[in-house]
């Protein structure tokens, strides 16, 4: 339930570790996952983490194939769309002895593709899942600072999130679309240009990662002001949630749209995560506490590829609590 | 007038971010003598045949099926006084606008369905959406037309019929948009569920057709005066439906009945299909549906789209300035500063400033060229630095630097034929002093001059090292081939660069050239950024363009161009590889290339080919002209290298070709290097050579 005057998604913890602190000597699960790619970050995390049962999970659009491939329990999933994807893996991670009710499971997100990462938390919350931690590493920085290009391959077009898609209202005359924003401006360009004619806010990781990845994330959002519909940069049309932190990001969407409600509301509400992986989470936690059944939906730019090497380095790991329902 | 600081009035250049209320204000148009020319008389807004409206990205497609939609032909009637269905009536028809892309059609496909199910729920969402859509104004002209509530409640049991399984009757059209915007919701629900539950049980109440074809009937039926009356379903963005979902919609313009029918928006690249679910059968183009190829038709009008464009910049104008005279389009035109280009300019002067004429760079390159030649004999008959000296001085005319720029555009033609040139620099020298004499006298020096005067600026101010110059609303109309976003962005782009250097555009003084130049600039990297859309053709094409703009950047600034003003070639398609010819169309559905109306006649044969340009919009990028004169026929081979993305080396043999050919000494055939030879072999030479 939502009070009035409390940030609703305060409720929930998270801690943060340095790499070397021995974080993962006071923390054991029964299942660990996360999703292969070439980061050192990943890899590190993985060795560190402590499970009765650890997998890594394969996203094909990586292309990362036999040797590049880790030598630890994997699942390939071979389904296409996030959502077959996502319950092939639960799937298979049942038949693994996973448990919904009673198994303690860790996703370390970082690696996750986003849409997969949004289906993922979707799938366990539905399939009753009460509890589960979420772990994301920090990179030392982005390979190419301000022109990481994240996707690699051919956009693939634009559409909702399996698992994410409200209700359509046919009156579109003013729609809302929520940009988490990241560095890849052709992901961005393509999700306002999707929605064209909605009015578009640009939520911003700040405090950002690293010192300087706030001022990287706004100059590639100018490389596509035009399409943002925002050629003077207004305040109006921007707003910040802490790159690391989905349940201030969750809070901040939660007041963002409840002021756009009050104030004019919107014919149909879009939120597109861009940025990091926990704040992609956060837009995860607000669309189940706050938006199922409603005109309100997460689109995506979906990609055929993805680079899997962006970052270097670890500097701080995350732990964040997930627990369902999120508002008993 | 705006003061300095203020909202540049260009800042919009898109019809979806504008207002309903803007849309209506800044629509303008044009009218010639037959006033079929108009552009709303183009889209027929009120005739029963459908039409795809199709162009380019910025073609206006979006302003023109908005600004016939219902709720700007609202703002219209109140403008005019007109009551609701008084001023329908008069229009004859209601416009029902709404993008595909509202209905997120991503979400219909997958979640372990089958496509089938797919199609059949598909049909039902958007039997539900446009339902709703006539409903929605429905209610309201049941309002304006001051039904009494039994003949509402007849109205509303016609609708209840339309449903195959009945819903609660209904006594007002309010109620009945709440009934099927539930229908709605409940589907949106089980198609978001359907991967999670495993099943798509779908009760699908209404068939195909019977309630977006009914309810405009039962309207028309209840209301006397909406007889006569078309209820006009506005498609836009065509593009966004997969083809089986365009196959729907190609059905229902197919099937579509009175008094309902459709305008179809979308960009050429995005229809992927004509034909129906009707037993196969394929739309066909004049008897199913009218087409209106919106960028075509404002590219080929000549100067009604000039017309069009120094209105649409009037009007943001006007608007900026409060209703000031910013229509008055003698004057925009005056506020944009452009250089003097007459042969006998002082611009010319201030261009190649040097007193001593052998200093200047056209001619310390052709001492370098002839020093190089001399010793390997490729310079005819010149052998001493006499000989150099005195050809230099034929060439040169102090004063006129352009005019010795001639000279040596004729000088190297007959340097390329191999003909001595001291004779030819002696001869040149005549033909120059008689056009000194008589300057508008018919000469062939005369033409040349006419005909390459702006290459031969561009290469002066490339050679003394100066900014090319991109200048002048005419510029700008030119280079926006039929794209009024184009035209808005190159003067909102122009404007901001004024504007941050102090300028007070459109309020004192002149837009300065260094503005207009780095507008221009920046209007064109806007174009070759944002055309391609998502998919595997873009990189191609851009991989492509960039390589004929390469070639003909070469060819502009080479000793020797042949064509002048050359952005334009011409190609046999048939002979060109499959990739290629791909590439071809794409590059030119998405407005890369510009079809030049009427394809044009090979110099060699009687065989028909197509005639391209590169768009004008991408000029700026490769310092290449804004006005086309000269066609080059380029061979399969030369198409295939360019067009190619795999016949890199190819294409630079083929540079090395034109460079050798284009460029003093002229290098015959029999000298030039192995790859090169291998490149002419196969045909990669560029044939008007």
């Amino acid at each position: 339930m939502l009070i009035p005057g409390v940030d609703p998604y305060s409720i929930f913890r998270k801690r943060c570790f340095a790499p070397d602190s021995g974080w993962a000597a006071g923390e054991q699960w029964d299942f660990f996952l996360s999703a292969y790619n070439a980061s050192e970050r990943v890899r590190t995390v993985y060795s560190q983490a402590r499970a009765d049962k650890k997998y890594w999970v394969i996203h094909p659009e990586y292309r990362l194939i036999g040797d590049a491939l880790p030598p630890e329990p994997k699942f390939e999933p071979s389904a296409n769309g996030e959502d077959e994807f996502v319950i092939d893996l639960v799937n298979q991670l049942i038949l693994n002895g996973y448990d919904p009710q009673s198994s303690s499971l860790c996703i370390d997100i970082t690696g996750m593709l986003r849409p997969h990462l949004l289906f993922l938390v979707r799938a366990l919350q539905k399939q009753g899942v009460s509890r589960f931690d979420a772990l994301y590493s920090e990179p030392a920085y982005y390979r190419q600072k301000a022109a990481t290009a994240f996707s690699a391959g051919m956009f693939s077009g634009v559409r909702q999130v399996a698992g994410y898609e409200g209700i359509s209202n046919i009156d579109t005359s003013s729609d809302l679309l929520i940009i988490g924003m990241g560095f890849d401006a052709q992901q961005t360009k393509e999700v306002a240009e999707d929605k064209d004619k909605a009015h578009k806010i640009q939520l911003f990781g700040l405090p950002s990662l690293r010192a300087d990845m706030y001022q990287q994330s706004v100059l590639r959002s100018r490389e596509v002001a035009d399409w943002l519909g925002d050629p003077s940069f207004a305040p109006a049309n921007r707003a910040a949630a802490p790159a690391n932190d989905p349940f201030v990001t969750a809070n901040i969407l939660s007041e963002l749209v409840a002021e756009r409600e009050a104030r004019h509301p919107p014919t149909n509400i879009y939120l597109s995560p861009l940025g990091t992986k926990a704040q992609a989470l956060g837009f995860a936690l607000f669309y189940i506490g706050e938006c199922v059944g409603k005109n309100r939906s997460i689109i995506f730019p979906f990609s055929t590829e993805y680079s899997p090497k962006t970052t270097k380095g670890l500097s701080r790991i995350w732990l964040y609590g997930i627990e369902f329902p999120i508002f008993p | 007038m705006a003061e300095t600081g203020a909202v540049n009035p260009f800042n919009i250049t898109k019809a979806n971010d504008l207002t309903d209320p803007e849309v209506e204000s800044l629509w303008v148009d044009v009218r010639g003598e037959d006033s079929d020319a108009a552009l709303i008389a183009s889209v027929k807004p009120a005739s029963p045949m459908p039409m795809f409206v199709l162009g380019g990205k910025g073609s206006g497609k979006t302003h023109l099926l908005r600004y016939c939609s219902y709720t700007i032909q609202k703002i219209r009637y109140a403008k005019t006084g007109l009551g609701l269905l008084e001023g329908i009536q008069r229009d004859r028809y209601i416009g029902l606008y709404s993008q595909c892309g509202d209905l997120n059609p991503g979400r219909f496909a997958g979640k372990r369905q089958d496509e089938e199910v797919w199609r059949e729920v598909f049909a039902y969402c958007v039997e539900l959406w446009l339902a709703q859509q006539a409903l929605a104004v429905g209610k309201q002209l049941v309002a304006d037309a001051g039904l009494t509530p039994q003949a509402e409640r007849a109205l509303c049991a016609n609708i209840r019929d339309l449903f195959d399984k009945m819903p609660a009757q209904a006594a007002t059209v309010a109620d009945c948009l709440i009934q099927v915007r539930q229908l709605q919701r409940n589907l949106d629900y089980l198609v978001g569920n359907a991967i999670f539950s495993g099943e798509l049980p779908v009760d699908v109440q209404a068939t195909r057709g019977r309630l977006m074809f009914g309810i405009p009937a039962a309207l028309a039926k209840a209301i006397p005066a909406l007889r006569g009356v078309n209820f006009v379903y506005q498609l836009d963005q065509f593009e966004d439906l997969t083809l089986s979902q365009q196959q729907h919609i190609n059905t229902l313009v197919r099937e579509r009945r009175a008094p309902a029918t459709f305008k179809v928006g979308g960009r050429q690249f995005g229809i992927k299909t004509h034909a129906t679910f009707s037993d196969g059968e394929v739309n066909l183009k004049d008897s199913e549906y009218e087409e209106l190829r919106l960028d075509e038709r404002l590219r080929n009008s000549g100067t009604l789209y000039k017309e069009l464009a120094k209105r649409l910049a009037g009007r943001r104008l006007s608007q900026a300035s409060a209703g000031d005279a910013g229509e008055d389009r003698a004057n925009l035109a005056a506020w944009f500063d452009q250089p003097d280009i007459r042969w006998n300019s002082d611009y010319f002067r201030e261009i190649s400033p040097e007193d001593v004429v052998q200093e200047r760079a056209h001619f310390l390159r052709l001492i370098d060229q002839l020093h190089a030649a001399m010793p390997v004999g490729l310079a005819p008959q010149t052998r001493s630095e006499r000989t150099l000296r005195r050809i230099v001085e034929a060439l040169s005319v102090p004063d006129f630097p352009l005019l010795e720029k001639v000279n040596l555009l004729l000088f190297y033609q007959d340097w390329a034929r191999r003909r001595p040139l001291l004779d030819a620099a002696t001869r040149i020298a005549c033909q120059c002093a008689a056009f000194l004499a008589e300057p508008e006298a018919k000469s062939q020096y005369r033409t040349k001059l006419g005909h390459f005067k702006a290459d031969l600026m561009a290469q002066m101010l490339r050679e003394n090292r100066e900014k090319q110059v991109y200048a002048g609303v005419g510029t700008f109309v030119r280079m926006s081939e039929g794209l009024p976003r184009a035209f808005i962005t190159l003067l909102k782009q122009t404007y901001d660069w004024s504007a941050l250097q102090r300028e007070q555009p459109f309020v004192t003084g002149r837009i300065s050239l260094e503005a207009q130049r780095r507008g221009a600039i920046a209007g064109s990297d806007w174009f070759y950024n944002s055309m391609t859309k998502a998919g595997a053709d873009g990189p191609k094409i851009l991989g492509a363009v960039d390589r004929l703009g390469q070639l003909f950047r070469l060819h502009r600034f080479s000793d020797k161009p042949i064509e002048s003003s050359l952005i334009g070639f011409s190609v046999k398609e048939r002979d060109a590889s499959h990739e290629a010819r791909q590439i071809l169309q794409v590059a030119t559905s998405r407005s890369f290339l510009v079809d030049i109306f009427g394809g044009q006649r090979d110099r060699n044969s009687a065989d028909t080919t197509t005639k391209l340009q590169l768009n004008r919009m991408l000029a700026p990028r490769w310092d290449l002209p804004t006005a086309r004169r000269g066609i080059v026929p380029l061979s399969s081979q030369a198409i295939d290298a360019i067009f190619c993305q795999d016949q890199g080396r190819a294409f630079e043999a083929l540079k090395r070709e034109w460079d050798a050919k284009l460029n003093a000494p002229f290098r015959p055939a029999g000298k030039r290097s192995g790859d090169d030879e291998a490149a002419t072999r196969s045909g990669g030479q560029p044939v008007f050579l």
